[in-house]
């Protein structure tokens, strides 16, 4: 097989089994193309001279090509699905779903993504990142628990000190006790 | 006096006052402020959250302390490492470790990920010192000419170059031409959250002080490039580091860390059109002012496609050297062109060269059309400098590229948390805003599944990163001619790239939506490759 067989290869199993999904995505862009177009009309009077074209031009022109492009992407997508007479509306399984291991990981990761991001305004970087670090990589599979506790403890702490007293980029201190340790941390150094 | 003796043909005096600017370099103190300058420049280019700029920015202070020429020096070798390092890290883990490096990840990662490490590796490192040399040959010798030519560019010039670029991206990585289109479009639009350039009024800030600031085009690129990876990497149990005896076939990391110190010579033939070209275009991109090497690396790309057979263009975006080439090569030579405007004219042509000039007003120089002239031997240090910094990337290439690949050895999860947490930490540096981490989070999710049914979202972030750029031209444009919208064509610079912009958008558009492009893309076999 050659390298551009292989390479159509690879996009045909890449390739979603159903248009449907690419129709709701177009849709969703359509929706907000339309929704920021009629309140880009509030912007109209903005304008520096009677000759400026104003502040809703641009993204007026581009607002107005997505919406263009959309209609045509949907055309296309329709006339592709009927084509390989696929679906256009995804049909569901009766039966429950269940998710996999990596689905289970996938969603983990998110989750504790936000729970981090959550977590700094209170609890501050410095006593959040190590316990992030240890759950995110024990959530997606390491298991060597003494291997990930330094790793998580001298992470945090590099990326802490790297950003605080090199770059003197202040992460978050969170506040109470934590930004009390957080402030006594970076004073170490 | 040196270079405004070019136009006299008095070159012998050029290379004379280059050989001093060696000699400068290569005294023993500013030899080692050179080598701190790569090593800073590389480490801050490499690793995300921190860029060329921030650390030209925080090195800046400490340089007072020097003679001008040493400390100034050192500011263009950290800028012109920095450049070239942030691709290290956009091969490695698909995360770009300086905003120059986003198209370096659309054909990089693949190419890792694909068993092409050593390859991508060294093509980079290649075109970039390539660019960079050209880059720098062209502002010693051709800075006034640039200079001139750049003073001469006005509103409606620039907004026709950036309308040809953005026509020319609608094509990136794609097979769908209208989804490109849709998607650049959108990242056009995002750009305009925040504050109207020219009235200052706010626009759809919904009395959000966060996003009257604007949406940060370094948080989307962290989001939809490096969390959107890790996503995707956790879903489907794949490693970050291809090659590794997968499907990808065999690992080349041995011949990344051995063998000759250069990148192939033979570089020079097989990407002989996209290193000409670009490094060119890159210099001359790079000598517009608010252009800078990010823009380079744009358009190199773009260019890069239509410089290489039909069959490798349809190629780009899933592996191919020639799409590491091409990003790599202009950008390096922007960042030498942005010192063009710089010197000659004092109007900085980039963020990292405007903070160059605010060293030249701390040692109490300032830079203009007298400053070669006046301060010729602090002029050629830099351009020795840039050179000699570009021919250490080579040198340097094998150690750096060694001690990057001992992320290897890191366990997949772990080096999954590591690309996390940098990626936060790199959202959240950029602006000090906690509400970029959402941002950044909520562009990577959104990415991974318009990834998944193949709406690329490269032309997001080039239509994040031109858009700002373009709608202050086109207005300025328009308020000159007194809304005369033939203003674009009454100058011949911004007509040719106004119909040339026109003529790229639409006709593949109109060959992707007809039947007649049907018809063509059914006689190529290319229907497989559109959904």
């Amino acid at each position: 097989m050659s390298d551009e067989e292989s390479g159509i290869e690879t996009l045909r199993e890449q390739a979603p089994p159903s248009v449907s999904r690419g129709i709701g995505i177009t849709v969703v862009f359509l929706l907000f193309a339309a929704a920021f177009l009629v309140l880009s009309e509030q912007f109209a009077g903005n304008r520096i001279s009677q000759y400026d074209p104003g502040a809703t031009i641009w993204p007026r022109a581009a607002l107005i090509v997505i919406i263009v492009a959309g209609l045509l992407n949907l055309a296309l997508l329709y006339k592709r699905a009927q084509k390989r007479s696929e679906p256009i509306v995804p049909s569901f399984s009766s039966e429950v779903m269940t998710l996999s291991e990596k689905q289970r990981q996938y969603l983990i990761a998110i989750a504790l993504s936000v729970v981090f991001f959550l977590s700094q305004d209170f609890i501050g970087f410095f006593v959040s990142a190590p316990i992030f670090l240890f759950a995110f990589s024990y959530a997606i599979g390491y298991r060597d628990m003494v291997k990930l506790t330094v790793f998580s403890l001298v992470t945090g702490l590099v990326v802490f000190f790297l950003f605080r007293n090199v770059v003197n980029i202040a992460l978050p201190y969170g506040t109470g006790p934590f930004r009390e340790i957080s402030i006594w941390a970076a004073n170490l150094f | 006096m040196a270079v405004g003796s070019i136009a006299s043909g008095a070159v012998p005096l050029v290379i004379q006052d280059l050989i001093a600017g060696f000699g400068n370099v290569l005294t023993p103190f500013n030899l080692f402020l050179f080598f701190i300058g790569i090593t800073l420049g590389m480490m801050s280019g490499a690793i995300p959250g921190l860029n060329g700029t921030m650390t030209v920015v925080l090195m800046a202070p400490i340089t007072y302390a020097m003679a001008p020429d040493s400390g100034i020096m050192m500011l263009a070798v950290i800028y012109a490492a920095a450049v070239y390092a942030g691709s290290i890290s956009a091969i490695l883990f698909k995360m770009p470790g300086a905003p120059e490096a986003i198209m370096t990840t659309l054909d990089g990662y693949p190419m890792n990920q694909n068993g092409q490490l050593r390859e991508a590796i060294s093509t980079a490192v290649f075109a970039s010192a390539f660019g960079g040399i050209v880059g720098t040959l062209i502002l010693i010798f051709f800075s006034p000419v640039l200079a001139e030519f750049a003073i001469q560019l006005s509103d409606p010039e620039f907004f026709a170059v950036i309308l040809l670029g953005l026509a020319l991206v609608s094509t990136i990585g794609a097979g769908n031409i209208t989804k490109a289109t849709m998607m650049m479009c959108f990242g056009l639009f995002l750009g305009v959250f925040g504050v109207d350039p020219l009235t200052g009024v706010p626009r759809f800030t919904f009395d959000s002080n966060y996003l009257a600031s604007g949406i940060d085009f370094i948080t989307v690129i962290l989001g939809v490039f490096a969390f959107s990876e890790v996503l995707k990497q956790i879903q489907s149990g794949g490693n970050l580091i291809g090659g590794g005896g997968g499907e990808g076939g065999g690992s080349d990391f041995s011949d990344a860390t051995s063998g000759s110190m250069f990148s192939p010579f033979s570089y020079l033939k097989r990407f002989g059109r996209i290193l000409g070209v670009n490094s060119v275009m890159g210099t001359i991109i790079g000598v517009l002012p608010g252009a800078g090497a990010t823009t380079g690396a744009l358009f190199g790309y773009t260019f890069g496609q239509r410089l290489v057979p039909k069959s490798v263009r349809e190629k780009f975006g899933t592996g191919v050297p020639e799409g590491v080439a091409a990003p790599e090569t202009a950008n390096n030579a922007a960042a030498s062109g942005a010192f063009v405007p710089l010197l000659t004219l004092g109007i900085p042509g980039s963020a990292t060269t405007a903070v160059i000039l605010a060293a030249f007003i701390l040692h109490g120089i300032r830079p203009g059309s007298s400053l070669i002239e006046q301060q010729g031997p602090l002029v050629y240090t830099i351009f020795a400098a840039l050179l000699m910094a570009n021919v250490a990337i080579l040198l340097l290439n094998k150690p750096v590229v060694r001690l990057f690949l001992q992320v290897r050895h890191i366990p997949r999860e772990l080096l999954l948390s590591l690309i996390v947490i940098f990626t936060i930490v790199g959202a959240f540096a950029t602006r000090n805003i906690m509400a970029d981490l959402w941002t950044m989070f909520l562009f990577g999710v959104a990415a991974y599944y318009l990834e998944k049914y193949n709406y690329s979202v490269a032309p997001m972030v080039i239509g994040l990163v031109l858009g700002p750029l373009a709608e202050p031209s086109l207005r300025r444009s328009l308020t000159k001619a007194g809304g005369d919208w033939m203003v674009f064509f009454q100058r011949p610079v911004s007509a040719v790239m106004i119909t040339l912009a026109v003529l790229t958008f639409f006709i593949p558009l109109i060959m992707d939506s007809t039947q007649f492009g049907d018809r063509i893309r059914e006689q190529f076999g290319l229907t497989e490759l559109e959904q």
